[in-house]
């Protein structure tokens, strides 16, 4: 029989929460989490699969609630696992289908740990499924070693009543490179959270595409340490924002005393689709160093008429108009992703926009 | 083709043509010329639908008054406006517009969708007609294109969407001797019996390779002289305030 909690019990009691946050803070200041706290969760039974997956890729791994329940994985990646947590070390090149899938109302804590060792490559696709009125506290913790390189696709299109935070800890040895890319496009309230460590001549691309709706609350949160030089920052975030939905951008890179020859970039772009809609962005860069090239800058706008009206003077009726103008927007999200299947499968969740 | 009567058009909340009548049949060339300012894009953009415009009067298209109508369901009935200045649109596939818009059109007709190598086919075949650098097709639509080069591409938009109106918004500013007889030429490729233009310019030297049959003068919000091909030389002679007084 499954137990029901109150949130605000689960939390205190939370691996990946040490304390229940609050508005006070700047990280929770957005956050609606004060609103779920009275909300009753059950703690996952980890029966049998819900669903099973025929993923087109050669290796994955398919979880539940954070449990492993299946994968195909090659010997060079060495994995050890518990009843809500992963660790995946890769002493070997590997294209990798991670299928995370969360159970009705249930209250996860999960956490994965991933380490990419010296020279090694590794494409991640992670997509996301179920979490019906559930909450999920998911903690990533990668670690990269010299010359190692990980290129990761999150597709976090949950449950629309899900709820998901999301916080990511990288670790980027020297001159290894991490890159990112996620698309929120369901869920009630999602947070993901990044803190990001480069070390000497090593990079992070970290791009996050939020098409947000009805009330859903989007927050992406960024922080990026350079700690060494000649590394290299690259954020950017944008916000379709319909309806009375809130998305935020909260990105911080900081450059570290004595390192040289940075180079750190920072953007957001929103586009409001309804005059209820609201954007907050806080574009931040905190400088100790004076070798560096930086730029940081957000803009917030709605459609351009002179553009719907130029399209459908061609016969494009004002949806498509609408459309075509939304898939441009978010156009060059795409473009640095170099794993052409995980960019067609970003493609077909956007619905052709991006033909 | 197109009747107008009675017509009053307001932009920005300002009153630019009043009392407007222009009658045009099938296969004839109009050429609407007058001072910068009077209006000449104006009644082209209530032509259209333009969300700019305010309209009052009639105006009667293949038989069907069209006021009522949007922009878009104007152009699918075979209207085409080539603007003035063509707008940029970053990010929008300049071959992925093409091919929606002729689509779009075709769906709305009740015809089947053109598959993509015929519209390929088609589309290559007109470039090379109009003498369009290939490398177009892989930019956004009109970003970074040159002046000539954004006024070759509305022709080009002009020629797949095979329109029975075409509208000319200075089709011919800023371009030179070479680009402007590709414009030329894809203008008379159009010209058939059964399609109908309306050219705005400030000069006659487009129009020395689109003949026109009628040329109008817009001034103090209406048409106040019409006349033939011999008006717009006679206006590049001496000027709008001797040919108006006369």
């Amino acid at each position: 029989m499954k137990m029901s909690y109150l949130l605000s019990e689960l939390l205190l009691n939370a691996s990946n929460m040490d304390h229940i946050p609050n508005k006070k803070e700047e990280k929770w200041r957005f956050s609606p989490i004060k609103d779920y706290l009275e909300r009753s969760y059950n703690k996952p039974t980890f029966s049998s699969p819900e669903v099973s997956i025929t993923p087109e890729q050669e290796h994955w791994v398919s979880l539940q609630d954070g449990k492993v329940v299946d994968s195909y994985l090659p010997p060079g990646v060495h994995v050890k696992h518990g009843l809500s947590s992963l660790e995946l070390n890769f002493f070997e090149d590997i294209d990798l289908y991670l299928y995370h899938h969360y159970t009705q109302q249930s209250f996860v804590d999960s956490s994965l740990n991933i380490i990419i060792q010296e020279g090694v490559k590794v494409s991640i696709y992670h997509d996301y499924s179920g979490g019906k009125e559930g909450f999920i506290l998911h903690s990533s913790h990668i670690k990269l070693e010299p010359k190692g390189c990980l290129s990761q696709t999150q597709n976090q299109t949950l449950c629309a009543e899900a709820v998901f935070i999301f916080e990511t800890k990288v670790h980027a040895g020297k001159s290894s490179s991490f890159k990112n890319f996620s698309l929120h496009k369901e869920g009630e309230y999602l947070h993901n959270i990044f803190h990001t460590d480069l070390h000497y001549q090593s990079e992070a691309e970290i791009t996050s595409l939020l098409l947000s709706q009805n009330t859903q609350k989007y927050i992406f949160s960024c922080d990026v340490e350079h700690l060494a030089s000649r590394s290299k920052s690259q954020i950017l975030s944008k916000q379709v924002v319909r309806d009375k939905s809130v998305c935020v951008f909260d990105a911080n890179t900081k450059i570290s005393k004595d390192t040289k020859a940075t180079q750190a970039k920072q953007s957001s772009h929103a586009l409001l689709l309804d005059d209820s809609a609201q954007v907050h962005a806080k574009p931040h860069l905190e400088i100790y160093s004076d070798d560096l090239s930086a730029s940081h800058g957000c803009t917030v706008g709605e459609l351009d008429q002179e553009a719907i009206a130029y399209l459908r003077s061609r016969g494009l009726s004002e949806q498509k108009a609408k459309e075509i103008l939304i898939s441009a927007f978010i156009h060059d999200t795409l473009e640095s992703m170099e794993n052409i299947t995980h960019k067609e499968r970003v493609m077909d969740l956007l619905g052709g926009y991006d033909e | 083709m197109l009747t107008i009567k009675n017509l009053d058009v307001e932009i920005a909340g300002k009153e630019v043509i009043k009392d407007l009548d222009l009658d045009i049949k099938e296969g004839e060339v109009h050429v609407i010329m007058g001072l910068n300012g009077t209006g000449k894009s104006t009644l082209l953009k209530a032509i259209a639908g333009s969300y700019e415009t305010k309209t009052k009067g009639n105006i009667e298209y293949l038989g069907e008054d069209i006021l009522g109508l949007n922009a878009n369901e104007r152009a699918t009935k075979g209207i085409f406006m080539s603007f003035q200045n063509p707008i940029e649109i970053p990010g929008v596939n300049t071959v992925y517009f093409l091919r929606t818009a002729l689509n779009e059109q075709r769906k709305s007709r009740g015809e089947e969708p053109l598959s993509s190598p015929d519209f390929m086919k088609q589309l290559q075949e007109k470039m090379a007609f109009l003498e369009i650098d290939k490398n177009i097709l892989q930019r956004s639509l009109n970003v970074g294109f040159s002046g000539g080069e954004k006024k070759k591409s509305e022709i080009l938009q002009m020629m797949m969407l095979s329109p029975k109106l075409i509208l000319l918004d200075e089709i011919d500013s800023g371009l030179d001797i070479d680009a402007l007889k590709s414009v030329a030429k894809g203008i008379n490729a159009l010209r058939t019996p059964q399609t109908s233009l309306i050219i705005i310019t400030h000069y006659n030297r487009l129009l020395e390779y689109v003949k026109p049959d009628f040329v109008h003068i817009l001034d103090s919000q209406k048409i106040v002289k019409r006349g033939d091909a011999s008006l717009a030389k006679e206006l590049e002679e001496k000027g709008y305030e001797d040919v108006l007084s006369s």
